[in-house]
């Protein structure tokens, strides 16, 4: 521990600290200041009961619910087996078949007055003050019933649920869905899971600063240790993005309507097609680009497609069919990445115009990065994962890492926004550390690391870790590490880099498969007796000094089962 | 059952109507009569044309008028095809010969107006909406509801119980336990439309509908 | 619309317990569909109304419960599996593994979702052995399995085929050769790191990738394995282990044994495990994000358009979720159906349970709701009396009445016709808003709201008293069109829409006369 605090002592965007066979506890981390909060067990849980009656023989099935889609399946397949969304069609009275008559499919449908952009397709906002809980049980019951019977095909076993959940949801909601998976599903438990962590599963890492860009919203989850200790978030999601698609499509149809004539207005269901059928985002653009930057890291793919400029425009044509008359837009394909480049970044808008709830993307992250402990945000900026359904967006990834890249370049580590008159000998420092920087850069890539990885030169010890001649102990120590420890790329730290995660739902399919206990089990005669207020308070904390007593592999006596946690939920 | 009393007024009705019940309208076109079955109590309105003479010649296609008549086109009881819809045995080329093959439609089956229909079966109880396509060799189980301007593509199976829809159709729902429970079944003695309802639904036993079409 | 209008929607007592005040029954008002066809025709009530208003053919009954059982308030139990397209039964046993889809050669259309047939390639003149190469055809969109560059070399097994058949011809390696290509180039790996550490830097089996970017399904199978090889690492040598998928399960248990003897308790500390680690390399499972298959994709969208790309409903069918172009598409095995019973949730009796033959349309035990309720309906009422109709009486006789053209402020009759299926007569009081709630104000009057409707006694007995009121009813006759719409009646019974009297009676059944003047469209 102290020496990897020692390592980010001066911490630096391109700094980071030697591979060792160190490997990070979780007693490391009970003392941090977030306040700890424990989903996942560690996982050397297991589904054991002592004295035999293995339970194998009980299945599970992997939920996912989210604001517009419900994902669901069964352990150990890579992709849900069914994507049910919550549109006005899935709402329909039974028997009412309308969205089948071609005459109504071609009606470009209006939004009900006093609806907000995409709220049919919504199953529950976090803004409960609005929300009607019976018409989100209504809905959910609807669709897992047709989870139930047109995709699961399950035989008449009860099946435990493992549910993946955004953690910090209101427990009314909760409660809700619950209650449904209880009632209508019959399931004799639920397994709560928390998305980010189960994101930063199926990236197949530990720790991760897990950017979701949902639908409503954008959080940024730091896990480190598979434990969130960090959450920050941001309205600029894929609401926002799909309005400012819409907008843009509004604008471009009206060019050619008459002054007199009704203005042209998409729905919902197409700006939403035209978004993820041919939405894009751009490359960090040039001119932002602080003289600061060294472009290092930069793929040389993406500079060369920045560059190039093409003669003729490239032009995408869209056709609206629900439109009178049916009409094709042709728009230019520059156009397209608009949307995400003001709904997400807005780069026009000044950072102190900002309300906190509206950060931009980039800021939202380097501002979750910048509050996390030292060692954790070293271990997470190197583990950047970026899902929810927005994140499909070609170039979006790829935007939000080049414009954090150039963030941390420019600003390092520093809370401090604004020197005042003290900037120029702020300045001075920053360039002689940068210099410093590079010296010990330059030197370290001689020496080792290159010899380690050439695909991934770890960045080199900062000086104090330096040996100016090589230790023979040290070699050896790191041969041992070599092959009996895990390989050095696990240990990549202190760099901003991208990692590719399979999603939340992969992550509790693998949990699934791999019979890890959650920390949150709700048993369904518990809950229904209860309710969420079954829970006990005090579990959270009794977890912690239990596992480091015991060590990580006994969490729960006999007697444990009795009582159950709501976790990071509670 | 009971010869409906109807018959006297048939010189000068639109329907034609037959020993074992079948209305067939007059201004109907059927051709190749030879080659239709029509299993008693069945209704064709006007404008409906069945293609009987697009028969199945299998063997021996050459040979003249001798071979043994071959069925096209067989219907159930109580089936009604409604105005306008044009039935069609499905066809397939094969060898560079065109080969029909026989269309079977079941009991109680109602077709709307307008249809064109060229499926390989439709089994009994099936309720085809108004403006309905189906492609040749289609598959309709029982029970199965086709809603409005469905267009069931070649080849298609749709198991019973279904209620399909869209083009190209898909099942969209299924039809519910109570489907086609009721209508003239429970009404016994002097059915009818009785006061205001209709004795016949959807799906149901279609012999109210059937004795009120004259 | 879908169903024909004048419908009946019965509302279950489930919504009742949870909204207090709801009425029991709906029929349908006469409200003409307003311009905006989104607004719901019956009231916007609240939207989740939809969720508890069901046709009657969809409602149960439970005896027990003595209680209207609708589509949400029964457990479904699945009695057998089949596929839609073959209609074969599939065993329980190989539902799962097969992921709930057919295995035969039932696939649809990615992109419009009909069924594709195999045909054959093969050229007339050149006739191959084998009559192949196959391809699938969507007969519908036209659609071939060229598209993505597949081609089939037998016309059976087309499963089996399929999944060793990557997009653009490529052979997948099966689950196992990936398995093993995975452990042969871990190995290789670790050979490789440890070459460096001796120093000889010639390692030359850098052997490159060859196909691109590893799938969704590689990741999760390297991911799994990785974590799979990390807990069993982490338990190493366990004697309860049964050594395999359950390999640790009783490590706790081991574990806790371990705490109460103190002898090994100090062993255990030393020997305890690290915690397991990250995955460290694609093979395991990590991938960095590539800012070059962003670009990728970015230059494919720009070349090629629109026309390449997905809609979401054709996303949403695939198997894989991260597909973009058609070119990733993959047809569709046709996912299986299940016959499934029904029982009350509350009482667990079953409601309904079919045949359990695919074949049979039957049911062993149909509780229908049918058999216990009124049945409400309603249509337009045409009398000579009526002013607007007399005018085209003629046409009318032909024509269905046009529910669609109903014009504000011109009064309606309409017969609501209530038959009862119990053996005992009931007594019906009706209410209704004298104005509809909701944007168009209608004004609807029942004429005789409370009245009384026969018991559904024997045919027979019927029949012999001789009741006149059954000869009334046979009197009456509607022509039937062919949209089973409404009729007219062409031999008025004379009845006058009159207030405080029923229309006419049967055995087990009254109609009573509404009166409903549309009201205008609020906003027009």
């Amino acid at each position: 521990m102290s020496s990897s605090a020692g390592g980010e002592r001066k911490v630096s965007a391109s700094l980071g600290r030697s591979v060792r066979g160190q490997t990070p506890r979780i007693q490391d981390l009970a003392s941090t200041p977030e306040s700890p909060r424990t989903p996942l067990r560690s996982t050397s849980q297991w589904f054991s009961s002592p004295g035999g009656s293995f339970r194998t023989e009980e299945e599970y099935v992997v939920l996912e619910v989210g604001s517009r889609f419900v994902r669901g399946g069964f352990p150990g397949q890579s992709a849900p087996l069914c994507i049910l969304p919550f549109g006005p069609d899935e709402q329909r009275r039974l028997g009412d078949y309308r969205q089948w008559d071609p005459e109504y499919k071609m009606k470009r449908r209006k939004r009900k007055r006093g609806q907000e952009w995409g709220q049919e397709h919504e199953l529950y906002r976090t803004d409960l003050s609005k929300l009607d809980l019976g018409l989100l049980e209504d809905k959910l019951e609807r669709v897992m019933r047709e989870a139930y019977n047109k995709y699961f095909l399950l035989d008449p076993k009860p099946r435990r649920i493992l549910l993946a959940l955004p953690p910090r949801m209101p427990h009314p909601l909760m409660s809700t869905i619950l209650g449904v998976l209880f009632g209508s599903m019959q399931a004799p438990s639920i397994t709560l899971l928390s998305s980010p962590i189960l994101s930063t599963v199926a990236a197949g890492l530990r720790s991760a600063l897990v950017v979701d860009i949902g639908w409503a919203e954008t959080t940024v989850t730091g896990v480190y240790e598979y434990r969130e200790v960090h959450e920050a978030r941001s309205i600029r999601a894929g609401k926002m993005l799909s309005e400012e698609m819409a907008k843009l499509l509004n604008e471009e149809l009206n060019e050619d309507v008459e002054p007199g004539d009704p203005k042209i207005e998409v729905s919902f269901e197409e700006a939403e097609e035209v978004l993820t059928r041919v939405g894009w985002c751009k490359s960090r653009p040039k001119s932002n680009r602080n003289t600061l930057y060294f472009p290092a890291r930069t793929s040389p793919i993406l500079e060369e497609f920045e560059d190039a400029v093409e003669v003729p425009e490239p032009t995408v044509a869209i056709p609206f069919p629900k439109n009178t008359p049916p009409t094709e837009l042709i728009i230019a394909f520059a156009s397209l990445a608009k949307p995400a480049e003001a709904a997400l970044f807005a780069p026009q808008t000044a950072l102190n115009e900002f309300d906190d709830h509206e950060l931009p993307l980039h800021h939202l992250i380097y501002r979750a990065l910048l509050s996390l402990p030292m060692d954790v945000r070293r271990i997470c900026m190197s583990r950047i994962v970026i899902t929810g359904g927005v994140s499909n967006l070609p170039g979006l990834k790829t935007r939000i890492i080049a414009e954090l890249e150039a963030m941390v370049q420019q600003r390092g580590w520093d809370p401090v926004r604004s020197y005042g008159s003290a900037g120029a000998r702020r300045e001075a420092i920053l360039r002689q550390q940068r210099e410093n920087a590079e010296l010990r850069r330059e030197e370290g890539e001689d020496k080792v690391s290159e010899s380690l990885d050439p695909d991934n030169p770890p960045a080199p010890p900062s000086a104090g870790f330096q040996s100016p001649e090589e230790d023979p102990i040290d070699l050896k120590l790191a041969h041992i590490a070599l092959r009996n420890g895990p390989p050095p790329n696990a240990y990549v730290g202190g760099v901003i880099r991208g990692v590719e995660t399979l999603g939340a739902w992969a992550g509790a399919s693998l949990v699934a498969q791999l019979r890890i206990k959650g920390i949150v089990e709700i048993e369904r005669e518990k809950f229904l007796q209860h309710g969420l207020l079954g829970a006990s308070k005090d579990k959270e904390i009794s977890v912690v000094p239990q596992r480091q007593s015991m060590g990580p592999g006994v969490g729960r006596g006999a007697g444990e089962r009795a009582s159950w946690t709501l976790g990071v939920w509670a | 059952m009971s010869r409906p009393s109807a018959r006297k007024a048939a010189p000068k009705g639109e329907y034609i109507e037959t020993d074992s019940g079948n209305k067939v309208s007059r201004r109907s076109a059927i051709t190749g009569t030879a080659n239709i079955t029509l299993g008693g109590r069945t209704v064709i309105m006007a404008d409906v044309h069945l293609r009987g003479d697009l028969h199945p010649t299998r063997a021996a296609p050459s040979t003249s008028g001798k071979e043994p008549i071959t069925t096209s086109i067989s219907i159930g009881r109580c089936t009604v095809i409604s105005t306008g819809s044009v039935i069609r045995p499905p066809s397939r080329i094969s060898r560079g010969e065109v080969h029909y093959y026989p269309m079977k439609i079941g009991d109680n089956v109602f077709i709307g107006p307008h249809c064109t229909i060229s499926a390989i079966s439709i089994s009994s109880h099936v309720h085809i909406s108004h403006h309905v396509t189906i492609h040749p060799f289609a598959m309709i189980k029982e029970n199965v509801k086709i809603l409005p301007h469905a267009v069931i593509p070649a080849n298609m199976v749709i198991p019973s119980g279904s209620v399909v829809g869209g083009q190209p159709a898909r099942v969209v729902g299924e039809v519910g336990e109570g489907w086609g429970v009721g209508g003239g079944v429970s009404g016994g003695i002097g059915g009818g439309e009785k006061g205001g309802e209709k004795g016949w639904v959807e799906g149901g036993d279609l012999r109210e509908l059937v004795r009120s079409v004259k | 619309m879908a169903q024909p209008f004048p419908y009946t929607y019965y509302s279950c007592d489930c919504y009742d317990s949870k909204v207090a005040a709801a009425p029991t029954k709906h029929a349908s008002q006469g409200i003409p569909p307003a311009e905006d066809e989104d607004e719901r025709d019956f009231d916007p009530r609240s939207p989740g109304a939809n969720y508890s208003l069901y046709p009657l053919e969809h409602l149960l009954y439970c005896e027990d419960c003595q209680q209207i059982r609708c589509p949400r308030c029964v457990v479904e139990e699945t009695l057998n599996w089949y596929c839609p397209s073959c209609l074969f039964e599939v065993p329980s046993s190989v539902v799962k593994t097969d992921g709930n889809r057919c295995t035969r050669n039932c696939y649809n259309c990615p992109v419009c979702s009909s069924p594709a047939v195999v045909t054959t390639l093969e050229d007339p003149f050149d006739p191959s052995s084998s009559g192949g190469p196959w391809l699938l055809l969507c007969t519908y969109c036209k659609w071939t399995s060229l598209e993505i560059g597949i081609e089939f070399e037998k016309h059976t097994g087309i499963t089996a085929q399929l999944a060793r058949l990557g997009n653009g011809g490529r052979t997948i390696p099966s689950h196992k050769e990936r398995e093993k290509e995975r452990e042969r180039r871990l190995e290789l790996d670790k050979h490789k790191s440890r070459d460096i550490l001796s120093g000889s830097e010639d390692s030359p089996t850098t052997d490159k990738r060859d196909d691109g970017p590893p799938s969704h399904d590689d990741i999760y199978a390297n991911l799994s394995a990785f974590y799979k090889s990390q807990l069993a690492a982490q338990q190493p040598s366990n004697p309860f282990s049964p050594h395999d998928i359950n390999f640790s399960s009783p490590s706790s248990f081991s574990r806790i044994m371990n705490l109460y003897s103190s002898s090994t308790s100090k062993k255990q500390k030393r020997e305890k495990p690290t915690p397991m680690r990250e995955a460290a390399s694609p093979l395991e499972g990590l991938t960095l994000h590539s800012p070059s298959t962003d670009t990728a994709i970015i230059d494919r969208l720009k070349t090629s358009g629109w026309s390449r790309t997905l809609s979401p409903a054709q996303k949403l069918a695939q198997m894989t979720p991260t597909v973009r172009f058609t070119s990733d598409l993959r047809p569709l095995a046709s996912i299986l159906c299940t016959k499934r019973g029904k029982r009350c949730r509350s009482c667990r009796h079953i409601l309904s349970k079919p045949e359990s033959k695919i074949t049979s349309t039957r049911y062993k035990i149909k509780l229908l709701a049918r058999n216990h309720i009124p049945r409400l309906s309603l249509r337009a009422l045409h009398t000579s009396t009526s002013a607007s109709a007399s005018a085209t009486a003629a046409a009318a006789a032909i024509l269905p009445f046009n529910y669609d053209s109903l014009r504000p402020g011109l009064p309606i009759h309409f017969l609501l016709h209530i038959s009862n299926p119990l053996f005992d007569p009931v007594r019906v009081t009706l209410a209704t808003p004298s104005l509809t709630p909701g944007r168009v104000h209608t004004r609807v009057t029942i004429l005789c709201p409370q009245f009384d409707v026969g018991a559904n006694t024997d045919v027979w007995d019927d029949a012999l008293s001789g009741s006149t009121d059954t000869a009334a009813g046979g009197l009456k006759r509607f022509s039937a069109s062919g949209e089973g719409g409404a009729g007219r009646g062409t031999e008025g019974s004379g009845g006058a829409v009159e207030a405080g009297k029923i229309w006419e009676r049967g055995r087990n059944w009254t109609s009573v006369v509404l009166e409903v003047v549309p009201g205008k469209d609020g906003k027009a």
